[in-house]
């Protein structure tokens, strides 16, 4: 993929950890991807509506909108545009597996996550013949 | 009418008459009516019109007899814990207890005797019947769980056999296990929390350290390894409150109660805390000229107050102000520890929860700051461990004061 190409692509990343933020955005960033950051559900809500991210990388329990809240906000906001939702989780029970089989486009990532495999998972969707 | 037709409904509701006479009525029968004297009425040869008057006379009595035993029946059911109720063959309702009418909103007059398709009520017990009474010829042993209203229940379903082998009724019993639901969901949220608490920790010290291997410039890696040194303490500090408070809540706590010089144990703990947080703060205690020493635990009330002088300064903006002020109340018998703070206080929404477990306000404010949310609930367990009370005091914006009141208790033992 072209470099110009990636950064056209914009990642939005909802953590309430700063230092998961943090760390992600810089892998993405080296990787050549714009990114934005969000410490809640509802800051992620609100710069989803504004930024248009390709791809939304997001903590499950937060202050103010959890994730679920977020994404399910996000879907209704989206007016069907593509988007990968990437959901990070400390349990994968119940509740996450039938979160993520709900959600298009949904990938369930439980911690500790590797930023190095979270970064192929998004650039093999981004690969995809409808994003080059 | 044929005396056979007479008996039928009989034979047919009442399968207990034949069971009642065979079984020479039950063992603690108080009543005048013998068992002997009633004829069992699924005995063919009894049934022939020669017979009719002293049958009728005897199915008068069986039929007293009857009542009797199913009222006593009745009053076994109505003595249960658990919902029940009993249906013929043709689910009609032949008994029914307390905790079923409840459970059903119904009256059992309104419904006794019966089908259940006539009662015009919709509700999941009734449904859950119909759906399982296929046929009373097959045999059917079902359990489910379902919510009625605020009650979760464990209903079971289970065709009667009479003692010749053949099924002739029904039988529903509905279990509340609202109470087992709440302790379950309860431990899920619990595991899900710990879960979370556990792995966040974990997460940022994996990504850091992968993200290590590949940088080189110095200053970065200086800072990600102290970001992990500060995540591998806060990941000891939450297994060290963990253990604390399954150790208490397991009642595997046996406190060690000595009489303690009160001034001294709060000037030690003020230490510890004022140590432990390297921050710009002005402190002081204020301790009353004479003061009577208290019986408790040094080590677990040493945990409890110096997690509230600890959340003090933690919440004390910089050049704040954080004051330790007790005080006696002789004719309470009480010693009073109050922890004053000039910081970013409690809201009243917060203040409902600060005491939960793993509680963490949304506010900026506290999130900047680390903890697990669970350094409060350790603290009112311990000081309740001692008898004692915690109170709060807060305004948003302007600081807090949380006080522990501990019982004196036998004031002979020191000084």
């Amino acid at each position: 993929m072209a470099e110009g190409n990636k950064k056209s692509h914009k990642i939005l990343i909802v953590d309430d950890e700063p230092f998961n933020c943090r760390i992600l955005k810089l892998k993405l960033e080296n990787a050549g991807y714009k990114v934005v950051t969000a410490s809640n559900g509802e800051e992620g809500l609100s710069k989803f509506m504004v930024e248009c991210p390709d791809v939304v990388i997001s903590d499950i329990r937060m202050p103010r909108m959890n994730g679920y809240e977020m994404c399910k906000y996000i879907k209704e906001v989206s007016n069907g545009r593509p988007y990968l939702t990437i959901v990070i989780t400390s349990t994968v029970e119940k509740r996450e597996r039938s979160f993520v089989n709900k959600t298009e486009n949904a990938v369930l990532l439980e911690k500790p996550i590797s930023p190095g495999h979270l970064l192929t998972i998004v650039e093999d969707y981004l690969n995809k013949p409808s994003f080059v | 009418m044929k005396i056979t037709e007479i008996l039928k409904p009989l034979q047919e509701i009442n399968p207990l008459s034949s069971l009642f006479h065979k079984s020479n009525g039950t063992t603690n029968l108080t009543t005048e009516i013998s068992a002997k004297e009633i004829p069992d009425f699924t005995d063919k040869s009894l049934l022939k019109e020669d017979n009719k008057e002293e049958i009728i006379s005897k199915l008068k009595l069986t039929n007293k007899l009857l009542a009797y035993n199913i009222n006593k029946f009745e009053t076994v059911l109505d003595n249960l814990n658990d919902g029940v109720i009993v249906l013929d063959s043709s689910t009609r309702i032949l008994a029914i207890n307390h905790i079923m009418e409840q459970l059903l909103n119904l009256k059992r007059e309104d419904i006794k005797g019966k089908h259940i398709r006539e009662c015009n009520c919709d509700n999941k017990i009734f449904s859950f019947i119909l759906e399982n009474f296929e046929s009373i010829n097959k045999l059917v042993e079902k359990t489910e769980e379902m919510s009625i209203g605020t009650s979760n229940l464990r209903v079971s379903y289970k065709t009667l056999i009479r003692s010749d082998g053949n099924p002739c009724g029904t039988i529903l019993l509905a279990k509340d296990i609202t109470s087992h639901k709440l302790t379950e969901q309860a431990m899920v949220e619990f595991i899900s929390q710990v879960s979370h608490e556990v792995k966040t920790p974990l997460n940022t010290i994996k990504s850091y350290t992968e993200m290590l291997i590949d940088t080189n410039n110095r200053e970065t890696i200086l800072e990600f390894c102290n970001i992990v040194n500060g995540e591998v303490d806060r990941l000891a500090s939450l297994i060290n409150n963990l253990l604390q408070l399954s150790r208490i809540e397991m009642g595997s706590v046996t406190l060690s109660m000595t009489m303690t010089k009160t001034k001294e144990f709060i000037e030690n703990a003020f230490k510890i805390a004022i140590s432990q947080k390297k921050k710009d703060i002005k402190h002081e205690i204020i301790l009353p000229d004479k003061i009577s020493p208290v019986n408790i635990d040094k080590e677990f009330m040493g945990i409890a107050l110096i997690n509230l002088i600890g959340n003090a300064i933690k919440y004390t903006p910089e050049h704040g102000r954080v004051t330790l002020r007790v005080e006696e109340d002789q004719e309470e018998d009480k010693i009073m520890i109050h922890v004053i703070d000039t910081g970013i206080g409690i809201s009243e929404d917060d203040m409902q929860h600060i005491f939960e477990k793993f509680y963490r306000s949304p506010d900026d404010k506290v999130r900047e700051k680390p903890g697990h949310g669970l350094g409060l609930p350790i603290t009112k367990q311990i000081v309740e461990l001692h008898n004692g009370e915690i109170k709060v005091i807060s305004k948003k914006g302007e600081g807090s004061q949380f006080s522990i009141i501990l019982p004196i208790g036998e004031r002979y033992f020191l000084e």
